[in-house]
């Protein structure tokens, strides 16, 4: 298995899994680098029994788990809030958008942040359940219920 | 479209940060398997060279005594004792990383809660104050005050690390095994949830 070619494809997904947990880009992107070195050292062990993906992804969430060990809350981040309205552009809306999510996503617990990570990338449910190590139908469940809590936060606000 | 499928939309659109290159990724495993190394090399060298001084102070220093002589070979056994500990500490890689999230949470409970009580600081400090007693005996014997100032700096010493030291030093790292393992029930709650 080609380390180049997983880096190439699972990096940025690997990424973005780490900053739905952490809400933080510095620590996402540190996250991200210690999960493939661990993937760099464990890979001679990775047996073709589950999928390569599911691996990397269960190491990326063992990792952002470990941080609970630093103790560091997450942090919020500040919405703009002198938006000219005559003058908004769907740019600047997008990105309001976007910081109102990391933010709702931050406020989740912390398994809650791992799962949405992993639905935003479409991992599929049955191997979210093999990477959390839960029962399909618990993680179902699950799921439905911080879509719902998105959306609803998304629906108060206005966002959507 | 879903009301969610807009909310995954415009995670997914979102221009995310530059991950960095293979290229620096390969250089960052590099620095730390050359660091991990050096650091293996570098504890194996410091005990070995503490070893050797040992061994050359018992041969240069002639004692009489067979005090002395136990207390030296007890700090031998002391040496190596910590070289096992080092080297077993650094071999022991993140193989739990590759269990799924909720064994994960399981097995750094489980070590959280074995750290707490872990033994091996307790019988280091035995093994270290029994050396010392035992080696300084012939260099305190040889005067009643000499022996009676010695042994009782000596205990100050002892009593103010077993009875001061030690127990702020526990307090603290129980508190934060502690606080790790509230974290971890917590989350652990998390994945206990009912199904329905």
């Amino acid at each position: 298995m080609d380390f180049d070619i997983i880096y190439r494809d699972f990096s940025p997904k690997i990424f973005r899994v780490c900053l739905s947990y952490l809400n933080d880009t510095d620590k996402a992107l540190d996250l991200t680098q210690d999960t493939f070195i661990a993937v760099w050292q464990n890979l001679h062990s990775f047996k073709n029994k589950s999928n390569i993906g599911t691996w990397i992804y269960r190491i990326a969430c063992n990792k952002c788990l470990r941080q609970i060990e630093k103790d560091s809350r997450i942090k919020k981040m500040v919405l703009p809030t002198q938006v000219e309205h005559n003058n908004i552009d769907i740019e600047n809306i997008q990105e309001q958008k976007y910081i109102f999510l990391r933010n709702c996503i931050a406020e989740l617990p912390e398994l809650e942040r791992i799962i949405i990570g992993l639905v935003m990338e479409d991992v599929p449910q049955e191997k979210i359940a093999e990477i959390i190590g839960l029962s399909h139908s618990n993680i179902r469940v699950k799921i439905h219920r911080i879509k719902k809590k998105l959306t609803q936060k998304f629906k108060d606000n206005g966002q959507i | 479209m879903d009301k969610f499928d807009e909310i995954k939309n415009l995670w997914q659109s979102h221009k995310i940060e530059k991950t960095p290159s293979v290229t620096s990724i390969k250089n960052a495993i590099k620095n730390y398997h050359s660091k991990k190394k050096r650091n293996i090399i570098f504890i194996i060298l410091f005990f070995i060279f503490s070893i050797f001084v040992w061994i050359g102070v018992m041969i240069n220093y002639k004692s009489h005594l067979w005090t002395t002589r136990f207390g030296e070979m007890l700090f031998i056994v002391l040496t190596i004792y910590l070289i096992f500990i080092k080297l077993k500490l650094l071999k022991k890689k993140q193989q739990e990383e590759l269990l799924s999230t909720n064994d994960y949470l399981n097995e750094l409970k489980k070590k959280s809660q074995k750290e707490a009580q872990d033994q091996s600081k307790l019988i280091i400090f035995l093994i270290a104050s029994v050396s010392l007693f035992l080696y300084t005996y012939e260099m305190f014997s040889y005067s009643k005050i000499r022996l009676i100032i010695g042994y009782s700096t000596l205990l100050l010493y002892f009593v103010f690390i077993w009875f001061i030291y030690r127990p702020m030093m526990l307090k603290r790292q129980q508190k934060k095994v502690q606080n790790l393992l509230n974290k971890i029930d917590t989350i652990k709650n998390q994945t206990n949830e009912k199904e329905y």
